[in-house]
């Protein structure tokens, strides 16, 4: 025999749909620009490169390992990774240290009524096209821009300054343009955080610096970690804006990517080149994450409060 | 002042005819098309001439023309006198930065993504025809054709021209500042003598284009710029490494601005960019041809399989092939077009034209180009990307 429970209100009209329906959206989304590109590019990995005299891109009809063994044994492909990959970890540092105040300050000093009008402050640049925006860094960073000849006029320099095409301006420039990338998550975490946990930080006796790292800093961890993502990820492939302001300077392992589907247009070894890319972006984030796990686990256990015998049953 | 720098930045994002920044085309075909509209008038050094308007029937073509090219290589004046001529046809022109990505869209649509008319480099053409890309010319429909100096036909990629048409052709040599360098180079081991003087050295452009890099050095050693020997590039990356990486600024295929404002002083340029530079300075700057060879680069028309307008690809094509017409365009973009009898036609007052028609003795050493070797040249130049970027 069974009970029939009559929930109050919780009749239904019209026929019940799967709970997954409302996520289909996302998930054909998902499925349409990322895996299936993705997956194009795992099998044109494996491909070769086919001769003059064949109409397509891209022969399939014979799959190896060949590309790969070309990718990885590049020694031009290695050396131009590591150096992408210090810029990409500058700027991320750099990125942080920059937006993590910001966001901070957006999040608990800002009035209400001011943080809307801060906020689209952030996004506006987004409405011009970046390539504008860093053609405009040209300027800006060459030698006869202003800032250059204010500086001579008012006896800041005396000769005009050379930013322009060197390392430090691919820096610059990168770190310019994915700021916001690291800014908005850290302040949708920091904006989360009740200000009522710091007030109890407070009256528990810890002072401004512990607040801030031992309540503040880990609430607010899984914006940091989206921040670098974000990124770190994307720097990781870019090759536009280095290349526009850093001249010769500007190499990176994107710009080789790149240069093997527009130049040799051989798009077997440019997919395998992206997949070996992709994996040591994924190897690095790894080796990132678990060293953050431990410096983690460090720092808990320099910090664990002792409470003695008093809060444990007798 | 800010009319200054609108300037520079338009015309760096503008870039050229090869426009080769290999940066995100979309982006910068929107540039440019800014950039044309906003230059009208105010063409650098051009010597304007009035186009001549095209004395012709009206004739039945209707519909819009589409044309894919490079940014800026089209006298609007002639353009605009072929719609007159044509009951006010539509022409809409179209940005591409690169052959192998104008290629790899045109492929990507299925045959013609709506153009009518393309222009591709010459070696790019075999490729384009294997793919099934272009139509086979009727040449009837072409009675200018018979215009073009034979010199420029039937060239290695296109036996009998049976796909392609002449647009213009030109080479690569090397543009430096008088006022800094006092040498007097001739030859392409002169330019890498002049990288490494004091005040060149660190202002040193090449294109940034794969062929014309390697290129410096099969040319300056005489080796077959065509070669498919991995022995050949081994050594051209090593001569790039020591003699010319240490001085590189960049990797720049439209030094015109750069080469004004003093941010470089040796920069290995096409001849009509080259051009701009004189035009604007002749007594500062000087312009060598690369020797002992050099490059010989050919753009042609051609039309698409499945254009939907191939009458009115056939007429513009005809008409640009005119003396006259053809005329304004080597006065618009500095090119030499190949059509004979166009040079009467040029302003008495013509500047710089050694530098778009060459002599016999100089067009005997230009080499054309080809792609059996693109692997080998995109290793080398990108191995020496990498290193000029440490």
């Amino acid at each position: 025999m069974s009970v029939v429970v009559q929930v109050p209100g919780g009749q239904r009209r019209g026929p019940r749909l799967p709970k997954f329906t409302l996520a289909v959206p996302s998930w054909a989304w998902y499925l349409l620009f990322f895996v299936l590109p993705l997956a194009i590019i795992v099998v044109y990995s494996f491909g070769y490169k086919p001769g003059a005299t064949t109409a397509s891109s891209i022969g399939l009809d014979r799959l190896s390992l060949d590309n790969y063994r070309t990718a990885v044994g590049d020694k031009v492909f290695a050396s131009t990774f590591g150096a992408t990959l210090r810029i990409a970890t500058v700027g991320t540092l750099l990125c942080l240290a920059i937006g993590f105040p910001v966001a901070y300050w957006l999040a608990t000093r800002v009035g209400a009524r001011w943080r809307p009008l801060m906020l689209s402050l952030l996004i506006v640049p987004f409405w011009t096209s970046y390539l504008l925006r860093t053609f405009g860094w040209r300027l800006v960073l060459a030698g006869r821009g202003f800032p250059s000849q204010i500086a001579q006029n008012i006896g800041l320099l005396d000769h005009p300054f050379s930013i322009l095409d060197t390392r430090a301006a691919v820096q610059l420039g990168v770190v310019y343009n994915y700021l916001p990338l690291m800014i908005f998550p850290l302040f949708v975490a920091l904006d989360r955080l009740d200000p009522a946990l710091r007030e109890a930080s407070k009256d528990l006796g810890a002072g401004r610096l512990r607040t801030f790292l031992q309540v503040t800093v880990p609430l607010a961890a899984p914006g940091v970690v989206a921040g670098l993502l974000l990124v770190f990820i994307p720097l990781c492939g870019e090759y536009v804006t280095p290349q526009i302001l850093g001249g010769a300077k500007g190499f990176m392992a994107g710009s080789l990517v790149a240069s093997q589907f527009l130049e040799a247009q051989n798009w077997a070894l440019g997919s395998a080149m992206a997949m070996v890319l992709i994996g040591m972006i994924l190897a690095t984030i790894g080796v990132a994450a678990l060293a953050a796990l431990g410096l983690r686990a460090i720092v808990r256990t320099a910090w664990r409060v002792d409470v003695g015998d008093t809060g444990g049953p007798p | 002042m800010a009319d200054e720098d609108l300037r520079i930045l338009v015309s760096r994002a503008a870039i050229d005819r090869r426009g080769f920044l290999g940066v995100a085309g979309v982006g910068l075909a929107g540039l440019a098309l800014a950039a044309c509209g906003g230059g009208e008038g105010g063409g650098g050094g051009r010597t304007q001439v009035t186009a001549p308007t095209v004395a012709k029937a009206p004739t039945d073509l209707h519909g819009t023309l589409h044309i894919y090219t490079w940014a800026d290589y089209q006298n609007p004046a002639n353009v605009k006198n072929f719609q007159k001529a044509n009951n006010n046809i539509g022409v809409k022109i179209d940005i591409y930065d690169s052959n192998e990505a104008a290629i790899a869209k045109l492929e990507a649509a299925g045959a013609n993504a709506g153009y009518d008319i393309v222009v591709p480099t010459g070696v790019f053409i075999p490729q384009m025809v294997t793919k099934g890309l272009l139509t086979q010319l009727d040449r009837s429909k072409l009675p200018n054709f018979a215009n073009l100096d034979p010199t420029y036909l039937n060239q290695p990629w296109d036996p009998g021209n049976k796909y392609s048409v002449v647009k213009d052709w030109g080479s690569t040599g090397y543009v430096y500042d008088s006022s800094i360098y006092k040498g007097t180079p001739t030859d392409w081991a002169g330019f890498f003598e002049a990288a490494k003087a004091k005040g060149v050295s660190g202002k040193v452009t090449v294109l940034d284009a794969p062929g014309d890099v390697t290129g410096l050095a099969f040319w300056r050693e005489g080796i077959d710029w065509n070669t498919t020997n991995p022995a050949d590039f081994a050594k051209a990356e090593q001569i790039l490494k020591t003699e010319l990486v240490p001085h590189i600024k960049a990797f720049e295929s439209f030094a015109v601005d750069g080469l004004l404002n003093g941010e470089f002083a040796l920069s290995q340029m096409w001849n009509g960019d080259a051009r701009q530079v004189l035009l604007e300075d002749p007594e500062r700057f000087k312009w060598v041809l690369g020797a002992p060879k050099t490059e010989l680069w050919v753009d042609n028309w051609t039309i698409l399989k499945n254009a939907k307008n191939p009458d009115a690809a056939y007429a513009f094509i005809n008409n640009i092939l005119d003396p006259k017409v053809s005329a304004a365009e080597v006065d618009y973009h500095g090119y030499n077009t190949a059509v004979k009898g166009s040079e009467q036609y040029l302003p008495a007052n013509l500047k710089s034209k050694e530098l778009i028609f060459f002599s016999a003795d100089q067009v005997k050493n230009f080499v054309p180009g080809s792609i059996a070797n693109q692997d080998l040249v995109t290793k080398t130049f990108n191995a020496i990307k990498a290193a000029a970027s440490r």
